[in-house]
């Protein structure tokens, strides 16, 4: 299986059975405006974990999102209702779990499950530039709506 | 009869959805304690009695593997029961959970009825 699929069918278990979002992939019709749903968030957030075998294989998990999408993963986790506040930790905590969901189901689907795959914690943070773009854009990415909110998976191999 | 709980995960929204679920399953609940990894864990193993341990396997400080190994090294902690709950998917690491006398390994996502159903199992269907 390819990382691509690999990423795509956890990035499916992640929105769909954990988060119990309701999951639409984003498929871009013009090259260069890939990321604007994104990029036109008022506050953008993004969550990354290394992950390493011990026989040499690590990368990255990567979701960047808008603050949109991590209130409704926060909501939706913690059965909030729509027009309750979230809280900036809260909200950055559930895109951190969901980062580590993401990534054990990544590791399995790409790995198998014969393969230890350690995966280090999680750190998520609103960020102001955009070079996770960039990374997005040369590693190959997912973009998906959950709950209508767009949100960009990707992972870094190294 | 009421049970106590004690959640060590280093994430608070999993400890909050651990303690939404134990209160929609029509669990009797004493205390629920918290822990952010297996260190603070043990300290509240300490001064509280707790009838079930649900444990992270992930986490800074002391991870669940070495939490589990000092709980298992104490003989007023070693029949604790300890439910896993990771996104851990590898067949050797789940093996070493096993040997550590773990009642049960929840892989996430997890329902809130796997949950109640997991308990209700260890704690003898008296819930």
């Amino acid at each position: 299986m390819s990382v691509q699929e690999a990423l795509e069918r956890a990035t499916k278990i992640a929105l769909e059975d954990w988060a119990m979002m309701i999951s639409e992939q984003v498929i871009p019709e013009q090259s260069g405006e890939e990321f604007h749903p994104i990029q036109e968030q008022d506050v953008l957030m993004h969550a990354k974990m290394p992950y390493a075998s011990h026989d040499g294989k690590h990368g990255e998990i990567n979701i960047c999102c808008g603050k949109g999408f991590a209130d409704t993963l926060a909501r939706n986790l913690l059965g909030m209702d729509f027009s309750d506040e979230v809280s900036l930790a809260d909200a950055l905590d559930s895109l951190c779990e969901m980062t580590n969901v993401l990534g054990g189901h990544f590791a399995t689907e790409e790995f198998g499950v014969d393969t230890v795959i350690e995966l280090r914690s999680p750190e998520a943070k609103i960020i102001e530039d955009q070079t996770v773009f960039e990374a997005a854009q040369k590693n190959g990415y997912v973009m998906m709506l959950g709950d209508d909110e767009p949100a960009l998976f990707f992972i870094q191999q190294s | 009869m009421s049970y106590n709980f004690l959640i060590v995960d280093d994430s608070s929204i999993i400890r909050k959805v651990i303690q939404k679920t134990l209160g929609l399953a029509g669990i009797d609940v004493g205390s629920i304690y918290e822990a952010a990894n297996g260190r603070e864990g043990l300290d509240v193993l300490e001064k509280e009695w707790v009838d079930l341990v649900f444990l992270d396997i992930n986490m800074p400080v002391m991870n669940g593997l070495e939490f589990m190994e000092h709980l298992r090294n104490n003989p007023q902690t070693i029949q604790t029961p300890v439910v896993v709950v990771s996104t851990e998917g590898s067949r050797e690491r789940r093996a070493t959970l096993a040997e550590k006398d773990i009642k049960a390994y929840l892989r996430k996502p997890v329902t809130p009825e796997e949950i109640s159903k997991t308990i209700q199992q260890i704690l003898g269907g008296t819930v």
